[in-house]
């Protein structure tokens, strides 16, 4: 039996036509060439256009990989891991930088060389920083701060009761309780850095955040139990859907609460955020005061919340002004309030009796009992 | 075998016809020795080419020889091949534009199978005829789906589905939604899902992250309902059995409908289907009013000249109470006869955007209103809105009979006409500002006769 290449170069001119004995196999075996041929190219193709299917490139202990992944970081630019540290652990802080750049610039993983030796940077559109640990352990300013960054007002509760906001240009998660420790549990936020400050809409972010959620879960030791998947629309950030501008004025009080009332401000001169206003949790984010860049840095902060997750972020911060606890509506609940020190010169009389009105404001909308400061 | 060997003459390889070039296999059965060359030129008697023999499914040894020989020819082939293509296509298209006669598809913007629809009738047949989603953000008014019920080949019964941008409603068309959705007889859907549903009625907002077409940040998307028409908003009587099937049908087929529209629009995020939800009570089950504490809120109280009977009943939102807050912020109270509950609605719009379109619904004309907020009322019609901790907050005091202004009453009759709405109202906004945290709202109304 001759091999088949050479039968039909030598008996025919072309696979189209056939000749007498069993045409139909050489139109199989002709049909079987094409294809290899095509694969052959395409895997060819893919090799050199770097799309090899088999091997895609992860980021971020595996949370976003190459050429697919969450909407926020998009299909037209390069995906560049700037930082990575060691896998999340219960615990341990953990950090990913991750940049998106002009698929143009040739600029390749943590070497960050410009491939024409130096003359032109590459072209950064976003990055997104992921962080995956308990919020800063020690009960004062540093966890102030931090409050005050991921539970802003600007920022949208999550839907189906899960214990996380997403705003424009930040998400917060607070991971099951099989990952705390030492009484704090692990979260994971997601903000963007650099040029842009806006990471995408709210749903972009959630998409981000709980990809980053899940695989934080299998790494850290908590991925049992219910998934971290989000089916009901993500709502956009201000209750009246305005992304990070519900700005808010009170004569009626900031944040909206009538008891939240300064006597010695002049009207317009803080705003504020109004995050969520529902039956667990309520947040509120004021600005006045502006950085030495011109930007509005937070002058204050009320969050109120039923939510066991998200009250487990106060965790230690017993005997502290400015929070109390009770019970409405049947359910432990936390109501903080922090002020810089300029608001809290302008409270009258005094910042304690300012927070005591906030609670009562907000207590009589929730229908509670035992409100009360921390023993 | 042999029979075929005649065939086997010189050929142009033309690839139409693998079969003759068979010297065995099933097309060799039942030929007899009559057959055609490759140029069709015959080789039995009198049979042309391409003439379907007469009677070609007559009984004779050589009919359904002709018939395959005529299918099995170059020419024949190439028929055979356009006249299925062109099956193929066209049953391709019609099942891509939906159009596929006998098959049951997903009506209203594909949005509702067909049990979902049906369940919204008794009959079986059900039809429907939709305008195209894309009017809902085109007009500003709304685009709409009507599935119909038909027995015996005649209208039955109708249920119109719509989308609405409601946001943009003002005047008398955002108070004639109000009045047909927001009445006590509607029940939260629950379940984080925004909107409400009756035996008869029903709607689901859409969520504002979720538009035809992007906004920019700052651009504020105007709020868009989807909703379900059937019968009368507000019957005043439904035998239980029809009220309970119509409320399952009604409220699962809302947000279907929220998320066929999802769909439509390309969004992340879809509703889940509601519970059972819980119905008012039916005709003469209505709740006994008690006059001292109006729709079981401290504090309000039907003045002594009202308490007639006329107003011995009451219904309020079912599955809210009148402490803590209400979720989906909408609780409604109709006041009157256990049967029609016409004397007075009393209606709190917690949910900021909907207060404002509600807020909306009385013009220029009417008097305003003083006190801690901003208020109007004319004819029959009350509404004062307040700044509250959710949002803007919008409370409604309607009098149905005394829309005329002066509940039918002419001359000085009519000038003492009393305005229940009017009296109500400073108290009712009172206690549920309280409930919804929005601090001490006073209500200021022009001085009634007495």
């Amino acid at each position: 039996m001759t091999a088949v290449p050479e039968g039909v170069g030598a008996n025919e001119p072309s696979c189209g036509e056939s000749r007498a004995p069993r045409p139909r196999r050489r139109r199989t075996v002709c049909l079987v060439l094409l294809v290899l041929a095509v694969l052959g190219g395409a895997l060819l193709g893919a090799r050199v256009t770097e799309n090899w299917p088999f091997e895609p490139r992860r980021y971020c202990w595996g949370a976003w990989q190459e050429g697919s992944g969450p909407d926020a970081l998009g299909d037209d630019y390069r995906r560049v891991s700037k930082r990575e540290s060691a896998p999340p652990e219960r615990g341990r802080q953990a950090t990913c930088v991750l940049a998106l750049v002009d698929p143009g610039s040739d600029s390749t993983d943590a070497a960050d060389m410009p491939a024409d030796g130096g003359k032109t940077p590459p072209l950064e559109y976003k990055r997104v920083v992921a962080h995956v640990g308990p919020p800063p352990r020690a009960a004062g300013e540093r966890r102030s701060a931090w409050l005050a960054a991921f539970l802003h007002g600007s920022a949208a509760p999550l839907p189906e009761g899960l214990p996380g906001v997403v705003g424009r240009d930040r998400g917060m998660f607070v991971l099951p309780r099989e990952c705390d420790s030492g009484g704090l549990p692990t979260v994971a936020t997601v903000r963007p850095a650099g040029e842009d400050d806006e990471l995408g809409s709210e749903p972009e972010v959630a998409g981000l955040l709980m990809s980053l959620v899940r695989t934080a879960r299998e790494k850290a030791g908590c991925a049992q139990g219910k998934p971290s998947r989000i089916t009901a629309p993500v709502r956009a950030s201000g209750p009246e859907g305005q992304s990070g501008m519900g700005r808010e004025e009170g004569d009626a009080g900031l944040c909206r609460i009538p008891g939240m009332r300064f006597a010695a401000v002049p009207e317009g001169r803080y705003g504020a955020h109004v995050g969520a206003v529902d039956g667990r949790l309520q947040t509120c984010s004021v600005e006045g005061r502006t950085d030495k860049h011109g930007d509005l840095v937070s002058s204050g902060q009320f969050v109120m919340t039923s939510r066991p997750r998200l009250a487990a972020l106060f965790a230690g911060m017993r005997g502290r002004d400015g929070l109390v606890e009770g019970e409405c509506g049947g359910r432990r609940t936390v109501f903080f309030l922090q002020l810089d020190d300029r608001l809290e010169k302008k409270a009258t009389p005094d910042s304690r009796r300012v927070f005591a009105r906030t609670v009562d404001s907000v207590a009589e909308r929730l229908d509670c009992q035992n409100v009360r400061p921390r023993a | 075998m042999s029979a075929r060997e005649s065939d086997d003459g010189p050929r142009k390889g033309a690839a139409g016809m693998p079969e003759e070039s068979e010297a065995t296999g099933p097309n060799a059965t039942g030929r007899n020795a009559t057959g055609r060359d490759a140029t069709g030129a015959e080789v039995t008697g009198a049979e042309a080419p391409g003439v379907e023999p007469p009677g070609v499914g007559a009984a004779g040894p050589g009919a359904p020889g002709r018939l395959r020989r005529m299918v099995r020819g170059r020419r024949g082939t190439a028929v055979v091949g356009v006249l299925v293509g062109a099956l193929l296509g066209t049953g391709l298209m019609a099942w891509r534009s939906g159009e596929l006669p006998f098959v049951q598809r997903d009506v209203c913007w594909s949005s509702l199978s067909p049990d979902v629809a049906g369940a919204l009738f008794t009959n079986t047949d059900v039809r429907s005829t939709e305008l195209p989603l894309r009017r809902a953000t085109e007009d500003p008014m709304h685009t709409e789906c009507s599935i119909q019920a038909f027995g015996a080949d005649e209208l039955e019964s109708e249920v119109t589905a719509s989308v609405r941008t409601l946001g943009e409603l003002k005047g008398a068309q955002a108070w004639n939604w109000t009045r047909e959705y927001l009445s006590s007889r509607m029940t939260p859907l629950g379940g984080g899902t925004p909107g409400m549903a009756s035996s008869t009625r029903a709607w689901a907002a859409l969520p504002a992250s979720c538009q035809e077409r992007s906004y920019e940040p700052g651009e504020k998307p105007p709020l868009r309902v989807v909703s379900l028409a059937s019968d009368k908003a507000d019957p005043d009587f439904q035998n239980d059995v029809d009220a309970r099937r119509g409320l399952d049908a009604m409220s699962r087929a809302v947000v279907r409908l929220a998320d066929g529209v999802m769909e439509r629009y390309g969004c992340e995020g879809r509703y889940a289907d509601p519970p059972k939800l819980p119905r008012p009570p039916e005709g003469q089950a209505a709740k006994d009013l008690d006059a001292d504490r109006l729709c079981g809120l401290p504090g309000v109280r039907l003045p002594e000249w009202a308490r007639d009977d006329d107003t011995t009943a009451v219904r309020t939102t079912p599955g809210t109470s009148s402490a803590g807050p209400t979720p989906g912020g909408i609780r409604s109270c109709d006041v009157g006869r256990p049967i029609g509950l016409q004397r007075l609605r009393l209606t709190t719009v917690a949910d900021p955007e909907l207060a404002r379109v509600v807020s909306s619904a009385l013009g220029d004309h009417a008097e305003p209103l003083g006190g801690d907020g901003e208020g109007a009322h004319a004819g029959g019609l009350s509404v004062y809105s307040a700044k509250c901790q959710t949002g803007q907050v919008t409370f409604v005091a309607y009098e149905k009979d005394a829309e005329e202004g002066t509940g039918g009453k002419t001359g000085a009759a009519a000038r003492d006409h009393r305005s229940l709405g009017l009296a109500v109202l400073p108290s009712y906004v009172k206690s549920e500002a309280k409930r919804i945290g929005c601090g001490e709202v006073d209500v200021k109304v022009p001085r009634l006769p007495s």
